[in-house]
């Protein structure tokens, strides 16, 4: 393996993750300013351990969580009143009357 | 042993999130989560999940929970070596069933903990199925569940909430598949206890008639979280009518239904009537006969793709493919030996609940002592700073060899779909009214 074939393969994502860290820790709100002064000066110095470091301790990223309120499509709008009706809150006639409506914006949104 | 007291943000429990969902992340492709109503994040939380894939269920849950929670699990568990230890390390709180021989005769330790982390505003993680599951259903619900809960609230754990959860695998023998987590509405124990004892008489763990109706209520909300199918027929049926229906209100007829919704409408689906059930499944298996005989995917035989996109989309993806190939190598090289050995693990023949137990535990270790070798090697032939950026560059070559897989399959699934949506106008309108009538027949029901 020559100089430059190494350099590709061990440098590139190493300035790439490197330059992330940087950017991620300059960019986040839960460190406070001397945190992110310390942070910024360790990887700046010792970058191969400041990174080994920062990817060890950094907080995880946050799981895909939706909830009720979350922007709905017709969808998941469909799969609420079907659970709602599932649940007995919405009677059977109730939920059809329902599903007409959807079906309803469904045929002019398709228009 | 004492009671386990979640104290966000210590040192010890960012690391063990850290850890979790590494390991999580890297056993799964995807895990998504639906909250419809806020959980508590004060008040006591008495968590109950179905238990599907062993091991891995525990994972996925310490991972996408909001507070870390108290695992109740089997004390067999303990005599692990590795397994109890770190089991005490988590948290766990050891439950002895009558069929395990040996040890505690009693389990006063196990409810006096869980009350004790109830008490003060703590969460407790129990499967109150007792045992893994291979049938898409859940078992019958043993009462410790509602025992703990009844129990916790006499001592004084006011304000608890029981938190239905169901885990859905997409296919849970697989490593990298997909798993969706999907919470119920809590049920507020207090409110359930005024409504079914208003006479004024003692409800604690040993009043019969209280627990009967509280594990009634929470047998009933499990079912509505986690998938409960009458067989594995049904369920593969009822997922898939979901899916076309659900993808027949997207604006996109080709788009992607998440695994979430889908699975959350095929949920509903199965607590109708047997009547209208087997009408359902009747429609979706004459258009899978038919999707059978093409040969395509509900997706690719309603994609239409302009031949500009498709060409734009191909170069796009091969591009990102040339990038990825050379780490994808480095990464194949170092990472065959463990690949070959998880691969050897899943051909074992045993319960797919067992296999979900065993894959990510001979991943973790193939893994684990091939890239410590790695490290160990760099820092003996080119000093401790080689042995720090092969700890760094080992988990992105291996990740370059996933996402170049991705990506190669993406490439497929676009040939695929623009060879369908050139033929799509020679087949016959039969598959297509086929396809109509599984939309009718659910939306029906």
């Amino acid at each position: 393996m020559n100089e430059r074939t190494l350099l590709l393969i061990v440098g590139l994502p190493l300035l790439a993750l490197w330059a992330r860290a940087i950017f991620e820790v300059i960019r986040r709100d839960d460190l406070s300013a001397v945190q992110t002064v310390m942070w910024v000066i360790g990887l700046a110095f010792v970058p191969a351990l400041g990174l080994a470091v920062y990817i060890v301790v950094r907080t995880p990223p946050k799981t895909r969580v939706r909830n009720a309120t979350s922007k709905t499509n017709r969808a998941e709008r469909l799969v609420l009143l079907a659970e709602q009706r599932q649940r007995g809150e919405l009677a059977d006639d109730e939920y059809r009357l329902a599903l007409a409506g959807l079906e309803q914006t469904s045929v002019t949104s398709n228009t | 042993m004492e009671a386990v007291t979640p104290q966000p943000f210590t040192r010890k429990d960012r690391f063990i999130a850290r850890l979790v969902s590494f390991l999580a992340r890297a056993v799964y492709r995807d895990i998504e989560i639906y909250i419809p109503a806020p959980l508590p994040e004060k008040s006591p939380m008495l968590t109950v999940s179905n238990h599907f894939g062993g091991f891995a269920d525990a994972l996925v849950l310490l991972d996408v929970l909001p507070r870390r929670p108290g695992i109740v699990a089997r004390d067999v568990i303990w005599k692990i070596p590795i397994a109890g230890a770190f089991m005490n390390w988590v948290g766990g709180i050891p439950v002895h069933k009558p069929e395990d021989k040996g040890s505690a005769t009693s389990n006063d330790e196990m409810f006096s903990s869980c009350y004790g982390a109830l008490e003060t505003g703590g969460h407790i993680l129990i499967f109150p199925e007792g045992v893994t599951r291979n049938e898409p259903s859940i078992a019958p619900v043993k009462t410790g569940a509602a025992r703990i809960a009844l129990g916790a609230r006499a001592q004084g754990a006011t304000g608890l909430s029981i938190v239905p959860v169901g885990i859905h695998y997409e296919d849970k023998a697989a490593l990298r598949s997909r798993v969706f987590v999907n919470v119920g509405v809590p049920i507020d124990v207090d409110a359930e206890v005024a409504r079914d004892n208003a006479d004024s008489q003692v409800v604690d763990a040993n009043n019969r008639e209280a627990v009967g109706a509280l594990n009634d209520e929470i047998a009933t909300s499990l079912r509505r979280a986690a998938p409960d199918f009458a067989d594995w027929t049904e369920a593969s049926l009822l997922a898939q009518g979901a899916d076309i229906v659900l993808r027949s209100q997207l604006d996109d007829p080709a788009g992607h239904v998440e695994l979430g919704l889908r699975d959350r409408y095929a949920n509903t689906l199965a607590d109708l009537g047997r009547e209208q059930r087997v009408k359902i499944c009747a429609a979706v298996s004459r258009y899978r006969e038919d999707l059978d005989a093409v040969g395509y995917s509900d997706a690719e035989l309603n994609s239409r793709i302009s031949a500009g996109h498709f060409t734009r989309s191909l170069v796009v993806q091969l591009m990102i493919g040339v990038f990825l190939l050379p780490f994808a190598v480095v990464g194949a090289l170092t990472n065959v030996i463990p690949f070959l050995i998880v691969k050897g693990v899943g051909a074992l023949r045993v319960a797919p609940s067992m296999l979900s137990t065993l894959k990510p535990i001979a991943a973790f270790a193939a893994f684990g002592i091939t890239w410590g070798i790695v490290i160990w090697r760099a820092v003996n032939s080119f000093g401790w700073e080689a042995g720090v950026i092969a700890f760094i560059l080992l988990p992105v070559y291996l990740a370059a060899v996933i996402l170049l897989v991705e990506r190669m399959t993406s490439i497929w699934r676009l040939l695929r779909r623009r060879r369908a949506s050139a033929s799509a106008s020679n087949l016959g309108n039969e598959i297509a009214a086929h396809r109509q009538a599984v939309v009718e027949t659910v939306l029906a029901s």
